[in-house]
């Protein structure tokens, strides 16, 4: 078993998100951004290659945990 | 801070398992999961095909070294069923994390409170800073100081601005980027204080000219996990003001770098400010310390810890076979 692909699953309660957006980012990785609390899967796709603007991310992220 | 309770807990696992097949199928051909969640770490349990790394920031702080602090902000009711669960919530963790095949932390404090509150070994890999973004400029001002985070209790800014009230030296404090607007509770804190600018978020390119030009940034949260305001600071060739606390105790190792304030804060913070001389500081020095946080050692890092996680996950399904 090689690290031939690794993906970021990062999900809405476990704080510091912009941390692990900025660590995909940097590390090129491919992220689920998914969010459960509200009684249904919440799905915001693969972001392949993350944005540099970390602010907008943020943003991003904050209309998929309000969904 | 959120705080849980066993009931609240147990929904959230609950929702995880029923959306199991669903967030696993999004992992399909993946060799490495990264979470940062450890309730995430329900979806993936049992799950051989794939090695699970968890990067933990907080070490459950709200039921750990954050609890007694915590608790004096929760409603009564709400802090007895809290108080009453906290036993249930540190094992209900200690169960989860060694779900995961390796757990990365943000910091060597992390790393300690992981193993004084559940017994497990983990690995510090720091999270990076941009070092083309965070940079010096030619001829600071280093006529203020700085104080930026998220406006909240935990990051303690009335103790700030209590130490600037009647002082000469100005402090500016600048709120998180989605709150674009100056917080109304620090503006009526600060309001008999010329010395105070209060602003909302700014922009990244202005924060790092503030930073850059600023003589020193203040940092006061309590028990920071990592703490990235210094670090930035740093590679701006700017030293930090820091209570000697958490994460701060490593990035601010030396008195090179900055000063630890120990307590009692408000008198030793203020003393620190009067007393402030930049020419102390060597911007080379402070920007060489911030390499440690870069880019180029962050991915060094990263990469070889997945590795070992690979082979811990190797091994791990082996015994179990």
């Amino acid at each position: 078993m090689k690290v031939a692909q690794f993906r970021f699953a990062i999900s809405q309660e476990g704080g510091g998100e912009h941390v692990m957006y900025n660590m995909a980012r940097v590390l090129k990785a491919s992220v689920l951004a998914f969010a459960v609390t509200s009684g249904k899967l919440k799905k915001k796709g693969y972001i392949k290659e993350i944005a540099s603007d970390v602010d907008k991310l943020i943003l991003t992220h904050n209309r998929l945990v309000k969904v | 801070m959120e705080t849980y309770t066993k009931n609240e807990i147990e929904s959230i696992l609950k929702l995880r398992r029923l959306f199991r097949d669903e967030i696993l199928k999004e992992f399909d051909g993946v060799d490495v999961v990264v979470l940062h969640c450890p309730w995430d770490l329900e979806v993936f349990d049992g799950v051989n095909d794939k090695a699970v790394v968890l990067y933990e920031h907080r070490a459950c702080r709200f039921a750990t070294f954050m609890f007694d602090e915590i608790i004096k902000y929760v409603e009564p009711l709400r802090a007895r069923l809290v108080i009453r669960d906290r036993g249930w919530v540190l094992q209900k963790h200690k169960e989860l994390f060694k779900k995961a095949d390796l757990i990365i932390v943000n910091s060597k404090f992390i790393q300690e409170q992981m193993l004084k509150w559940f017994g497990i070994e983990t690995y510090v890999c720091y999270p990076p800073i941009d070092l083309r973004v965070f940079r010096p400029v030619k001829n600071p001002s280093r006529d203020f100081f700085l104080s930026a985070q998220r406006v909240n209790w935990q990051k303690r800014i009335d103790l700030q601005i209590d130490a600037f009230r009647g002082l000469k030296e100005r402090l500016i404090i600048v709120g998180s980027p989605n709150e674009p607007e100056p917080n109304p509770t620090l503006v009526e804190l600060a309001k008999d204080c010329p010395n105070i600018e209060i602003l909302g978020g700014v922009k990244l390119k202005e924060l790092v000219n503030l930073m850059a030009n600023a003589k020193a940034v203040i940092q006061t949260g309590y028990y920071e996990d990592f703490g990235l305001v210094p670090v930035q600071a740093l590679a701006c060739g700017t030293p930090a003001i820091v209570v000697d606390e958490g994460g701060f105790r490593e990035t601010i190792h030396s008195p090179k770098l900055g000063v630890r304030i120990k307590k009692p804060y408000l008198e030793n913070l203020r003393k620190a400010v009067l007393e402030f001389d930049i020419s102390r500081y060597d911007p080379k020095i402070l920007r060489e310390e911030a390499k440690k946080y870069g880019f180029t050692e962050f991915r060094k890092r990263f990469n070889k810890l997945l590795k070992l996680a690979v082979r811990k996950h190797e091994e791990r399904y082996n015994l179990r076979r």
